[in-house]
């Protein structure tokens, strides 16, 4: 989940009144589902419990949200756009490479240092969370006084347009910068296969920035000087660069500034005019909504409760009906179906109020078939005294197959495993009690012991193209353990459960030639037994001998 | 009521006896001890070690040095030295060098060497390419050389300070010649404590019966005499019972605590499809969650088999592009049914949750769970792992609400974690509306943590596989659950390699 830092005396002027601390204050940023994950002094570390909130990933978010739970401002927040002549002008060759552009002028904006931070902050945590690491959407923020409109979004030849990117001083060409500036580095690959790269650049032909990269020195640039700030979202995803773009102009809108409008001309679709607010009306029937969270609210309690969380709230007066109709603030991406909002009416309930209800199921609990038999088979061996022990799933080749002395086998491989370690899947049991063993060559002996688990093996036949397998891995390991002693525990465990098996000779290159043999269970081939080999020991580092069985369950 | 030097004395076996008495007359040291007692070596230092550890006994140890014989010397000490040899072939006559190595049996080194040793002593003499005694008297006599090896070879080991100043420069110079060599050891004193001696005295003479044998059963013999006393307080060496893996048996408790709650349990593949994964639970295919970051993915084959599915995955597409038949907006991105059929190692349990709602054998109503082991990229240390295990679950019924998921968690909270101080706060999860996370206070950190989080599976889910009956879902991190039961601060000793940390758990 994203976090952030805020001032809580910053929250509190937005507020608009003193807050609580400790659990007084978790209390009231549950409505915000945020919560204090530490807090030094006034600064304090939020963390938001919606990764489909982005509108309260900043401090101006968690204030509106607030303002509403204390129900100092209840209702839909208006946000006025001014009507203005900017413009921008998009290339129709973008519309297949990053097509979409939403900007917003805010005008007779007061920054502080402070201030700024927080802008950046914000910018970064939703380049990073519902940008995808600004591959779907990617936020600039430039000084308008300096701009000559109209503004052209449009293409570049990697060496052509170069300019001085932020915080360097030197003009680079766009190629350069994805060698050479750290953001470059960072985000290049957005960009690495294309032969001509976005840019956004103004009449004077001035560049603005090398969206998703990095914005110019000059227009790119924001102090606390600016008062005019032109803000500008590009991305692949037309309803989440609008979303990002009201979310940033709605923080610099709480701060005081006045927005504009800016009319997009595309070739490719039809003319837009961004940001806009335009709210979404849900009509909710109150049988519904008491149905799903178990509440008895009448219209009049769930308008209230809708209004505190921020949502406009009525009911058509002509109409028979009971039901309520909310007005969905458009920063609100996560509603996308009437339960959405039901949740909003569970928190502004509060859910310390909700009263649990017990339930009585009606149905008749049953372990799995797989489960039950697993249980016979552990039972049986904790009877032997052997110590049953838990291993990984994953594993690697070697463990597999190079220190059992076997050829490789087909298994199932990782594409990104994190380390050579943890790089497969096993397909047997033996190699993970072998390592088990090899890991206590130091403790106490006899040692036995067991597992049962899960090995995978490739079958293209199977919807997966592998199957999941239980097994049952035992093995026992002292100076004069000899293969009858496996053998009789083999036989105990069948015997106990029933079962008729038979075994044969066999072959197998991580036991001993003729103290191997294949474990049958009428013409099916369930398992093999045998004295494990002295050089497979010595691989694992083992000085005592062990004799092992592994069956399938 | 005995004292307790009676009590001593009646609970030392007999080895033990021999020794406290012999050591009662005077101290020894093990090897004469050993003889003095009739017992090996071993009986000896086990009974040893008893009565010191009963402090009736102290033993002193003391290195020493011994002069002990080669096996060349053993050889030479049966079967006379070369030089020996040389002159008893000259016994007769005057010989010619390469006569007396025929006669003597001597190879070449032997023969330098006894012919190097006997002229530098003068014993013979060298005329006319002819050897021969210059005193036939040496015949008579063995040299304290031969008579030091044959001792040394009699007695084994002899103590250097013992040796007499003869045997001294004989040892020297069979020592020099390899035949014998040096060997330094600590030698063991053992000599009895005053309380020894007390229970010594009051050892009884008559026999006792140590070990009760059959025979003795069945014969009586046992009438009459009297029991060795053990030392009942004494303790006993370790053994180890066979038992279930700690954890395992923390997860096999869960189990029957769910199906005596009305739960049947559900199983799924580790190897899964992203529609099984992810897209079924209505996660949108570009969420953050289903990068390489949080997912593995196989190498080779890529891609399974969805024709099976092809109803549902037809309804989950429309769903997730446009709402489909649950009045939802959808996401509105483009759904590829490729990647829906992309193959991952099982992320979360509720993979298992979603196939059980495209099960035919669905029942309604319907309790369902799973502990499932689940999969993600992450590095190995002290809170992380990149396998772990999830109890998942599900339950569908007519008039289910909110509340009941509330009821749920509070049941589980009592009979799985044993709290019954819990609280609920709003959460955040892709495939329910409402979500919640349930907190338990945790008394030893003295603090609430995130124990149980679940939410009612959202319309766009339930509806796209043909669900019409609400659904209460949760997916609980397991490990942590019996991390915080347990005390354990390091997840890795879930899956300890530790057979101490295993024999010792407590059940």
């Amino acid at each position: 989940m994203p976090t952030f830092e805020i001032s809580l005396a910053d929250l509190e002027k937005l507020i608009g009144r003193h807050l609580p601390r400790g659990s007084q204050l978790a209390e009231l940023l549950s409505y915000a589902k945020a919560e204090i994950e530490s807090e030094e002094g006034d600064i304090a570390t939020i963390n938001v419990e919606d990764s489909n909130r982005p509108d309260l990933l900043c401090v101006e978010g968690l204030a509106r949200q607030l303002r509403g739970a204390l129900e100092i401002e209840i209702g839909l927040k208006n946000y006025s756009v001014h009507p203005s002549e900017y413009k921008v002008i998009v290339n129709g060759k973008l519309e297949n490479i990053r097509g979409f552009i939403a900007c917003a002028v805010v005008k007779e904006v007061k920054l502080s240092d402070d201030l700024i931070k927080q802008l950046m902050q914000m910018q970064e945590k939703l380049d990073a969370t519902h940008g995808r690491g600004r591959k779907k959407t990617s936020i600039g923020l430039y000084n308008l006084d300096g701009i000559k409109w109209p503004l052209k979004y449009t293409l570049t030849k990697p060496h052509e347009n170069a300019f001085v990117p932020l915080g360097f001083s030197d003009a680079m060409a766009p190629h350069e910068i994805l060698k050479n500036h750290p953001k470059g580095q960072e985000y290049g690959n957005i960009l690495k296969n294309l032969e001509e790269y976005p840019i956004f650049i103004d009449s004077a032909n001035k560049v603005l920035s090398l969206p998703p990269i990095v914005n110019s020195n000059d227009l790119g640039q924001i102090n606390e000087n600016s008062e005019n700030i032109l803000v500008e979202v590009t991305g692949t995803d037309y309803n989440a660069i609008n979303n990002i773009l009201r979310l940033f102009v709605m923080s610099l809108a709480d701060r005081g500034g006045k927005i504009f409008s800016v009319k997009i001309d595309y070739p490719y679709r039809k003319t837009d005019t961004t940001p806009n607010f335009d709210t979404k009306r849900m009509t909710l029937h109150p049988q519904k909504v008491n149905d799903c969270l178990g509440l008895k609210l009448d219209a009049v309690d769930m308008m209230k409760i809708l209004k505190k969380m921020r949502f406009g709230a009525g009911q058509n007066l002509d109409a028979v009906s009971n039901n309520v109709l909310a007005d969905v603030p458009a920063y609100r991406i996560d509603v996308m179906h009437a339960v959405d909002i039901y949740e909003d009416i569970a928190i502004g309930y509060g859910f310390h109020k909700f009263v649990s209800e017990p339930i009585a199921l009606p149905t008749t609990g049953s372990l799995s078939p797989a489960e039950k038999v697993s249980r016979k088979f552990r039972e049986i061996c904790i009877g032997l005294g052997a110590q049953e022990i838990m291993s990984f799933d994953l594993t690697n080749k070697d463990n597999l197959f190079k220190l059992m002395g076997t050829k490789e086998e087909k298994v199932v491989e990782l594409e990104n495993p994190m380390a050579f370690t943890f790089s497969c899947l096993r397909n047997k049991l033996l190699p993970s009690v072998m390592e088990f063993l090899s890991k206590n060559t130091k403790k106490e002996f006899p040692q036995k012991v067991f597992e049962v688990g899960d090995v995978v093996y490739p079958d293209s036949k199977k919807d997966e193209m592998s199957v999941t397998e239980q097994r049952l891995c035992f093995a026992i390991s002292h100076s004069d353990v000899t293969f009858t002693e496996g053998g009789q525990c083999l036989d105990a465990i069948f015997s106990n459960l029933g079962i008729k098996i038979a075994v044969k000779e066999a072959e197998h290159e991580s036991f001993i030639a003729g103290r191997c043999a294949a474990i049958y269970a009428g013409k099916e081939r369930i398992g093999i037994i045998g004295e494990i080999h002295p050089q497979i020991l010595k691989n694992l580092g083992l000085e005592m001998p062990v004799v092992a069985f592994e069956i399938r369950l | 009521m005995a004292t307790s030097v009676e009590r001593l004395a009646e609970t030392l076996q007999d080895a033990e006896i021999v020794v406290l008495k012999t050591l009662a007359k005077s101290p020894h040291e093990s090897k004469e001890l050993a003889k003095k007692t009739l017992l090996d070596e071993s009986q000896v230092s086990r009974a040893g070690m008893w009565l010191q550890n009963k402090a009736l006994i102290e033993v002193r140890e003391t290195p020493q040095s011994f002069a002990v014989i080669e096996k060349l010397g053993e050889t030479y000490a049966k079967d006379d030295l070369p030089e020996r040899k040389f002159i008893e072939a000259l016994k007769k006559e005057d010989l010619l060098l390469d006569k007396i190595a025929e006669k003597a049996k001597l190879d070449k080194r032997e023969m330098q060497f006894a012919f190097g040793t006997l002229k530098k002593k003068n014993t013979i003499a060298f005329e006319h390419g002819k050897v021969g005694l210059v005193d036939d008297k040496i015949l008579q006599h063995t040299t304290y050389v031969e008579d030091f090896l044959k001792k040394l070879s009699k007695e084994k080991e002899i103590e250097l300070a013992k040796l007499k100043p003869d045997e001294k420069s004989a040892f020297e110079e069979l020592k020099a010649r390899g035949l014998v060599s040096k060997s330094d050891r600590k030698i063991r004193e053992f000599s009895i404590t005053e309380l020894g001696k007390q229970v010594a005295s009051a050892i009884k003479s008559e026999s006792r019966i140590g070990l009760l044998t059959p025979s003795a059963i069945k014969t009586g013999s046992w009438k009459g005499a009297s029991f060795r006393r053990y030392d009942v307080e004494a303790g006993v060496p370790k053994i180890y019972p066979g038992k279930k893996q700690a954890y395992k048996a923390f997860i096999d408790e869960v189990k029957e605590t769910l199906v005596g709650m009305g739960f049947e349990e559900m199983e799924g593949p580790l190897v899964e499809m992203g529609f099984f994964n992810n897209d079924a639970l209505y996660m949108p295919q570009d969420h953050a969650a289903r990068g390489i970051h949080d997912l593995y993915f196989t190498k080779e084959p890529k891609y399974g088999n969805l024709e099976n599915y092809k109803r549902f995955v037809d309804e989950v597409k429309k769903t997730h592009e446009s709402g489909g038949k649950s009045g939802s907006t959808g996401w509105q991105t483009k759904f590829d049914e490729k990647e829906s059929s992309r193959l991952v190692l099982r992320s979360q349990g509720t993979a298992i949750s979603a196939r059980m709602l495209m099960n035919p054998a669905l029942k309604n109503p319907g309790a369902y769970f799973s502990v499932a082991r689940v999969f993600r990229p992450d590095k190995v240390d002290a809170t992380h792992l990149t396998e772990f295990n999830q109890m998942e679950g599900i339950v569908l019924g007519d008039k289910l609400n909110f509340r009941h998921l509330l009821g749920l968690f509070e049941e589980f909270a009592k009979k799985i974690v044993g709290s019954d101080k819990i609280k609920f706060m709003p959460a955040y999860f892709p495939f329910t509306e409402p979500s919640v996370q349930t907190m338990i206070f945790h008394p030893k950190l003295n603090k609430w943590i995130e124990v149980m989080p679940g939410g009612m599976f959202r319309p766009e889910l339930t509806e796209a596989l043909g669900i019409k009956v609400p659904v209460l879902a949760w997916g609980i991190g397991f490990d942590r659950l019996f991390m915080i039961k347990e005390s354990i601060a390091d997840i890795r000793q879930l899956f300890s390699q530790d057979i101490e940390w295993l024999r010792e758990a407590k059940i």
